[in-house]
């Protein structure tokens, strides 16, 4: 059954080689039109860095930028934090405002998806290391490349700084609001204290009696608590103020440009780029050629060596008769019937000399024969 | 390992062509040697493995596999190998050839050569009224029969036989008498019948025959076709397979590298 599958697949092949090598060829000038009409590019690209604590935010007690684990590097970190927030809506919509798209991404709906598809498109952030970060962006424009590049940075150190200031200023608010209570609540306790010793002054000779003090024990202790509650409120109140202002300086200190964006120079395409994409539109029409042969051989239901006949019919083939050139049959019919000499057959089988032999066929003859 | 390789099919150097020829001389048909090698050592392999039978059918699944074509240089072939009396009997009234093959009267589409007629239609060959005639009484088997160059190898056209007689034609006592008559007369008979797919009659006429084979066109005729017409004629014993105008594209070194079984 394999041989037969094999004499097949070749008989298929060779049949119509011409026809299995069109989609080959085809294909490969296909590459090759591909290659030429590849629009040039324009990659731009920054590095930044970042860093896992700042000192800034070390001396001042201020939060990290970003809560790096120990698990992950920074640089990983930041990709899938890029990765995350390019999934939404708004942070594109922020990032597309700084670039030339943003004229037409206003324009409807559907061109606004149709430019975050694109932007999500040019764009990769890519770890280059544990604590450097590749941003690029590719596309046919250098201006859109550079403006596409540096507004990820922005936008991105934008969002971070937004994040941490609404936090820090709803911590501040909130403090500020407990001071005036906690003030007035020290102020009560001094004057219970106050009233308590002017009613009951301390005694000229002797100490005070026990529930005087207890009593007052308890109100020097009411009133230290006061003020100590009130300390703790003014000192994060003071606090929150101070990040507001570090928080910038905080992020800056935590990513780094290292290597600034710049307009970019058009790309050429490698040969080595040119010769995959060549081969791969080869291979492309080698197998569509390969389905193609298969496909012939699997059409063919006819019977087409010996041996089909013996597995198919289960009968023996008794004679394999080649395809003749039936117009030098005919064309032998005609010349021996000029001829008027002739010898008969004789039963022994002599072989008959008259006239011309029609021209034989090989087995690669295309002809017919009736 | 280095020797060069057989470019070339080994043929029987000593192979000729065979002219088929009327009585008067006319050329009928010729056979190239490879056609003549190919039967031949067909014939010789039936003769010498089993008997050849007496009547022997040559029947295809569908019209146009060579079935006329076959009849005709097979009995050529053994008309001129051996010393017996063969005779071609056509019963296709459904799309009778000999007659026109004889007088080169077919048609060759891809080449064009439409009705390149050789013999005139005045001419023996082609006034037989056939099997049609001898049993319509019109004529005798004699006056039926074509002789040819070869004295032992005779030839009987169908005749033409109306559309509506056929199937009784067919199956009548009258062609089985016919039939009988031709087998006291000649050792060996060789029946051109019509397609079993086209006709249920080929049915009918392939039961006047001991064996039969059957004639398929490689790479036309659909397998399928094949076995319900053989499924049609199981009744008679099947020699096997004549494989028709065999081209093999794939390249002989190629082919020989691959075990045929």
């Amino acid at each position: 059954m394999v041989r037969l599958v094999i004499l097949r697949l070749l008989e298929s092949w060779f049949r119509h080689w011409w026809l299995y090598i069109i989609p080959v060829i085809l294909m490969l000038l296909v590459g090759v039109v591909q290659v030429l009409q590849t629009p040039t590019t324009y990659t731009a690209s920054l590095t930044l860095f970042v860093e896992d604590r700042s000192l800034l935010a070390d001396l001042t007690d201020a939060p990290a930028a970003s809560d790096f684990s120990w698990r992950r590097s920074a640089a990983r970190t930041i990709q899938a934090e890029y990765g995350e927030l390019m999934q939404t809506e708004a942070f594109m919509r922020a990032l597309i405002q700084n670039t030339k798209l943003e004229a037409r991404a206003s324009r409807s709906r559907d061109d606004l998806a149709d430019m975050i598809y694109f932007f999500r498109k040019s764009v990769s952030v890519r770890p280059a290391g544990g604590q450097l970060v590749i941003i690029s962006a590719r596309t046919e424009d250098p201006q859109l490349s550079l403006q596409m590049v540096e507004s990820m940075i922005n936008t991105f150190v934008a969002w971070k700084l937004n994040v941490q200031y609404q936090e820090t200023a709803a911590a501040q608010a909130f403090f500020a609001e407990q001071i005036p209570v906690l003030e007035q609540e020290v102020q009560q306790a001094r004057d219970a204290l106050t009233v308590f010793e002017a009613t009951y002054p301390e005694p000229l000779r002797g100490p005070r009696s026990l529930d005087e003090q207890i009593e007052l024990q308890r109100l020097q202790g009411a009133t230290n608590d006061a003020l100590r509650r009130l300390d703790v409120a003014r000192d994060k109140e003071e606090n929150a103020r101070l990040i507001l202002v570090q928080a910038e300086s905080v992020l800056r200190q935590t990513y780094q440009v290292l290597d600034a964006p710049e307009l970019p120079q058009p790309e050429e395409i490698g040969e080595r780029a040119m010769a995959m994409q060549i081969g791969i539109a080869g291979a492309i029409g080698v197998a569509l050629s390969i389905v193609g042969v298969i496909g012939g051989a699997v059409i063919d239901r006819s019977i087409r060596f010996p041996i089909d006949a013996r597995h198919l019919l289960h009968l023996p083939t008794l004679a394999t008769v080649p395809q003749t050139d039936l117009a030098a049959t005919f064309e032998g019919q005609k010349l021996s019937a000029k001829h008027t000499d002739h010898e008969s057959y004789a039963p022994s089988g002599l072989p008959n000399t008259l006239g011309t032999v029609p021209p034989t066929s090989t087995m690669s003859d295309q002809h017919g024969q009736p | 390992m280095l020797r060069k390789r057989r470019t070339k099919t080994e043929t029987d150097i000593f192979g000729t062509a065979l002219t088929l020829m009327s009585a008067d001389g006319s050329v009928l048909a010729s056979f190239t040697p490879e056609l003549v090698q190919e039967y031949r050592r067909m014939l010789t392999g039936l003769s010498f493995r089993s008997a050849l039978p007496q009547r022997l059918a040559l029947v295809a699944a569908l019209r146009g596999e060579g079935v006329t074509y076959t009849s005709l240089v097979m009995a050529t072939t053994l008309a001129s190998d051996l010393d017996c009396s063969i005779c071609v009997v056509e019963l296709n009234w459904w799309s009778p050839g000999m007659q026109d093959q004889l007088a080169g009267r077919k048609r060759i589409k891809r080449k064009k050569m439409q009705h390149n007629t050789i013999l005139p239609e005045s001419h023996p060959v082609l006034q037989s009224q056939g099997v049609a005639g001898i049993l319509s009484g019109k004529v005798t088997v004699d006056e039926a029969l074509i002789p040819t160059n070869l004295a032992n190898l005779h030839l009987l056209p169908a005749g033409a036989v109306t559309p509506e007689l056929r199937s009784p034609v067919a199956r009548s006592a009258e062609l089985g008498e016919v039939l009988d008559s031709l087998t006291r007369r000649f050792n060996h008979l060789i029946f051109d019948l019509p397609a079993v797919r086209a006709t249920s009659d080929a049915v009918a006429l392939v039961s006047h025959c001991d064996a039969a084979c059957v004639v398929a066109r490689q790479g036309v005729t659909p397998v399928a076709q094949v076995r319900l017409a053989l499924d049609e004629i199981k009744h008679i014993t099947m020699l096997g397979v004549i494989l028709n105008r065999t081209r093999t594209s794939t390249p002989r070194w190629i082919y020989n590298m691959i075990p045929q079984e």
